[in-house]
């Protein structure tokens, strides 16, 4: 794995604390420099911030077009920098995880409405594919299965509408929601014992989009020298989702060796990673242990090592795709001696080390700090790969003795 | 049980009443029996401020821009 080693952190602390002190650039090209390294550090944030008070200044400037009738604002080629300012800050609404899901998907989604994301006659592929983004992250959050035919609509609109500005994004990602489709339908027929005639359809109809892709992406991607290495990425991803989704696993792994080289920011990789972990998983792959040698994974899981390297990817695997919170309640000395007891149990079963988030109350406070301390101290003195499960028992050990000590 | 046992603690209970209470004392023991102890580098008496409670993990070369939101992901510990 190559990681993006041009960390600009004086840039960025630079640039953070313009926008906070309500300086903005003016020249679009310094606008677009500036919005390219916020996202690389995912700093959201401060990029929704500029991108909101770009969009203001570029609204303010648009004048009434000449446009023929039947032409939306948004289709004129004065407005490309006003479009691509509302699709960029829907881009950095959806992708910052500090705003609640709900409030930031369905901002994104409001915003790219603006620039005509329901329209039948709108060809830009980078609207109807945030679209698709937004709504399938809306359906991995909450569930309703609207979400996922929405962003299925939306996908196979840019795939279908505008094939080489897409180049297969949006269709090698309808075939990943058809595929989710046809195993929901498939889980369903096999619940009440029925044929997945359904299931089938939607499968080989997936497939379809990957081969499709496979056969006209590659000539394109090689016409077309000026690609942006910012876009390049996400075109050599897409042909190694669509080998992957067909499970030729070695061909996919061709391709993320290319995509790989292109030292694509820490946020790509990770929803490149997410998708195809869980295209692995409808195919019925199951994921490595902790204790298995990579040598010996699945092709699939050897493949998706390539984009976020083989340690990484381990942990990813083997920690599942969850964030668990652990609550230590209230209840005084009883409730303090109550949690050593499950700290303990959790060290033994390794359980500790995915526990992302602590909530404490009173008894349950005292007892929460004092791992927290030990937690944060351990990850300060010894590197993530040398972390064992024994290093959480021998934190628990220590905490149960010198709370004993200290009652 | 120790909160209670000194008779200067409890003397100062009662003497300063409005800025000195069980609580803080409380808080003072768990800093001295427990919080110090862990590292090395925290056996000083200098309480600890907010932002020092902030993981900074080890290998991480721009801590202020390391989001556990965004970066856990692919941590190993």
């Amino acid at each position: 794995m190559s990681q993006n080693n041009d960390q600009k952190p004086e840039l960025v602390i630079k640039i953070k604390q313009a926008i906070a002190h309500q300086s903005f650039p003016t020249d679009i090209v310094e606008i677009k420099d500036n919005i390219k390294i916020l996202k690389e550090k995912s700093e959201f944030y401060f990029a929704s911030k500029l991108l909101k008070k770009v969009r203001e200044n570029l609204q303010n400037q648009r004048l009434p077009q000449p446009t023929p009738a039947e032409q939306e604002w948004w289709q004129a080629e004065t407005a490309n920098n006003e479009v691509w300012a509302i699709q960029q800050l829907a881009l950095c609404i959806y992708k910052n995880e500090e705003i609640p899901a709900r409030k930031r998907l369905d901002q994104a989604i409001s915003l790219l409405e603006e620039i005509g994301l329901r329209n039948d006659s709108n060809k830009n592929t980078e609207t109807l594919c945030l679209g698709g983004a937004a709504c399938k992250i809306k359906w991995q959050q909450f569930g309703q299965i609207e979400d996922l035919y929405e962003s299925l609509a939306f996908y196979r609109a840019a795939f279908e509408r505008n094939p080489q500005q897409d180049m297969g994004y949006g269709g090698v990602n309808a075939a990943f929601i058809l595929d989710i489709l046809a195993d929901r339908a498939s889980r369903i027929a096999h619940r009440s014992n029925t044929s997945s005639e359904e299931a089938r359809r939607l499968k080989e109809r997936a497939d379809t989009f990957r081969q499709q892709i496979i056969a006209i992406v590659p000539a394109w991607l090689e016409q077309d020298q000026s690609i942006i290495e910012e876009y390049r990425f996400w075109h050599l991803l897409t042909l190694a989702e669509a080998h992957f989704g067909l499970k030729e696993y070695q061909k996919a792994g061709v391709w993320l060796e290319k995509a790989d080289a292109t030292n694509a920011d820490n946020w790509k990789r990770r929803t490149v990673f997410m998708q195809l972990r869980q295209l692995a998983y409808l195919q019925g792959i199951v994921p490595p242990k902790e204790a298995d040698n990579p040598v010996n994974w699945d092709p699939a899981w050897k493949a998706l090592a390539i984009i976020v390297g083989e340690k990484n990817a381990q942990r990813a695997l083997t920690s599942g795709s969850g964030t668990v919170g652990l609550a230590l309640s209230g209840g005084g000395f009883r409730a303090s001696f109550f949690h050593l007891g499950v700290l303990a149990r959790l060290a033994e079963m390794d359980a500790l080390r995915t526990v992302a988030a602590i909530s404490t109350v009173s008894g349950g406070s005292i007892v929460g700090t004092h791992y927290y301390l030990e937690v944060q101290n351990l990850l300060q003195t010894k590197a993530d790969y040398e972390i064992t499960r024994e290093d959480y028992i021998e934190i628990v050990r220590r905490v149960q003795e010198n709370f004993l000590a200290g009652v | 049980m120790q909160t209670f046992a000194s008779l200067k603690d409890n003397w100062d209970f009662f003497s300063r009443k409005k800025d000195y209470s069980r609580s803080h004392r409380l808080g003072e023991f768990y800093e001295a029996m427990l919080y110090q102890k862990i590292g090395e580098n925290n056996s000083n008496s200098e309480p600890r401020t907010m932002p020092e409670l902030l993981i900074k993990p080890e290998g991480v070369t721009d801590v202020k821009s390391f989001k556990p939101k965004f970066c856990n992901w692919e941590r190993h510990a």
